[in-house]
């Protein structure tokens, strides 16, 4: 697996190597996972072994600051196919799921091979978490359910108690939890309560303010946004959304405006919302996602009509 | 894809309530439990206390009969499981063809029903909604 995340191969070249390699995935079952032609995929795997001979990349495991860097990449890599299977799109295809198992897998593997690296754990929790929702994510035709909307007796709680051990694993390690291990704390915190109102919503604000502090990102801070608001109300949720508009990486990013919709008619501002909603469903590539969207835009519609009788 | 390793040790129909396995027994299954585990397939296991501390709630006729054990009918019981996570059953009769069991043991390997093995129908009725939707 260190070999085949070295940082001299493209990020596509590492997934497809090490999927190739360690989940015995063959180039079809990976080209048919990410939508590509099995010649790219056949063609990427032999052009990263070449690379690998090229370069000499010798085959011992790295040490010391380079075994942190590589760790590093094993873990996106191994985290990118897991979010590739997850977020699966029409979910029909059976392999999207089945990359998240094979991810899984290769965590867990990892947590033996390596189990002093809390990170490794922290990773292996927020998977096991993030999978335990996989059966309440989709509705019977296929139309996604947001976490606050899921029939909680459909998580599934082998999974939910495998990843707060690990969690706890990671959190016993080391003081400070790392990004994988503060996105798993949070994960935890949903897992935990048997009912979205149980939920421990001034953690989750605190566990990603301590996310946007060690990792912050644009999409970070949104979340952030989205958790200060479930604290402290919409209003000082939408301030911290603000200030997100004019972010050029959020351009094309559907869930700005979405939320920025929720929180506008949150507070009754039903006009604006609307255009927001609006916003967000000409920006989704997904279809179910986008007739959600305008519904809510709808919606935002109707109350503000009726506020104006 | 989940499947269940279900262990049927011999003889276990007839254990008495507190029965134990062997130091060395216990420390093979260890032995093989700690595999599942570094082979990233173990999900959950468990041992079960014997029938004859246990009870079976029988149906007949829409009322339920309570009986205690031990049950002199019965020829095999389940001792314990695995639950394990592969990628087919082939791979999971393999793991079972590792366990460390005894003479006359028998370990049957059956598939998990995953909710996306039923049609929408099912699914719905299993609670698969949206919930508050129309």
């Amino acid at each position: 697996m260190f070999i085949s995340c070295h940082p001299v191969l493209s990020t596509e070249a590492r997934v497809a190597l090490t999927l190739r390699l360690l989940g015995g995935l063959t180039t079809e079952e990976i080209a048919r996972a990410y939508l590509v032609p099995e010649a790219t995929v056949a063609q990427r795997i032999v052009r990263a072994k070449r690379t690998l001979a090229e370069k000499r990349i010798p085959f011992e495991v790295p040490r010391g600051a380079e075994l942190a860097a590589r760790l590093s990449s094993v873990l996106e890599v191994v985290y990118l196919v897991f979010n590739e299977g997850y977020s699966a799109t029409a979910g029909d295809d059976w392999m999207r799921p089945a990359l998240c198992e094979d991810a899984l897998r290769l965590g867990r593997i990892l947590a033996g091979l390596m189990p002093a690296e809390p990170e490794v754990h922290g990773l292996v929790a927020l998977m096991e978490i993030q999978a335990s929702r996989s059966r309440a994510r989709l509705g019977p035709s296929g139309e996604p359910v947001l976490l606050l909307d899921q029939n909680r007796a459909l998580w599934d709680h082998v999974l939910i108690r495998r990843g707060l051990a690990a969690l706890e694993r990671a959190e016993a390690l080391v003081g400070a939890r790392g990004p994988y291990a503060l996105q798993a704390a949070i994960a935890a915190c949903h897992a935990r309560a048997g009912t979205p109102e149980e939920t421990d919503r001034t953690r989750i604000a605190a566990l990603y303010d301590a996310l946007a502090r060690l990792a912050p990102s644009p999409v970070v801070e949104l979340n952030r946004a989205v958790a200060v608001s479930m604290a402290s109300g919409p209003a000082a949720g939408l301030a911290l959304v603000d200030a997100l508009t004019a972010e050029p990486s959020l351009e094309g990013y559907h869930l700005l405006p979405s939320v920025r919709g929720d929180l506008l008619a949150k507070l009754g501002r039903f006009d604006e919302a609307r255009d927001e909603f609006e916003r967000a469903a000409a920006l989704t590539r997904n279809g179910r996602e986008r007739q959600l969207l305008l519904e809510r835009a709808a919606a935002c519609a109707r109350e503000s009509a009726a506020e104006r009788r | 894809m989940r499947f269940m390793m279900l262990m049927i040790p011999h003889g276990y129909e007839k254990a008495e309530p507190g029965a134990m396995p062997s130091a060395e027994m216990v420390a093979a299954m260890t032995k093989y439990n700690e595999a599942l585990t570094k082979a990233g397939v173990l999900l959950a296991l468990d041992g079960l206390h014997p029938p004859s501390t246990g009870t079976r709630v029988s149906f007949s006729g829409g009322k339920p009969k309570v009986t205690d054990g031990p049950f002199a009918e019965a020829k095999e019981v389940i001792g314990g499981y695995w639950l394990i996570q592969v990628k087919s059953k082939a791979e999971a009769v393999e793991w079972a063809s590792r366990c460390p069991a005894g003479d006359g043991d028998v370990i049957e390997v059956r598939q998990v029903q995953e909710m996306s093995d039923f049609p929408p129908d099912v699914q719905k009725a299993a609670g698969a909604t949206r919930l508050g939707s129309q």
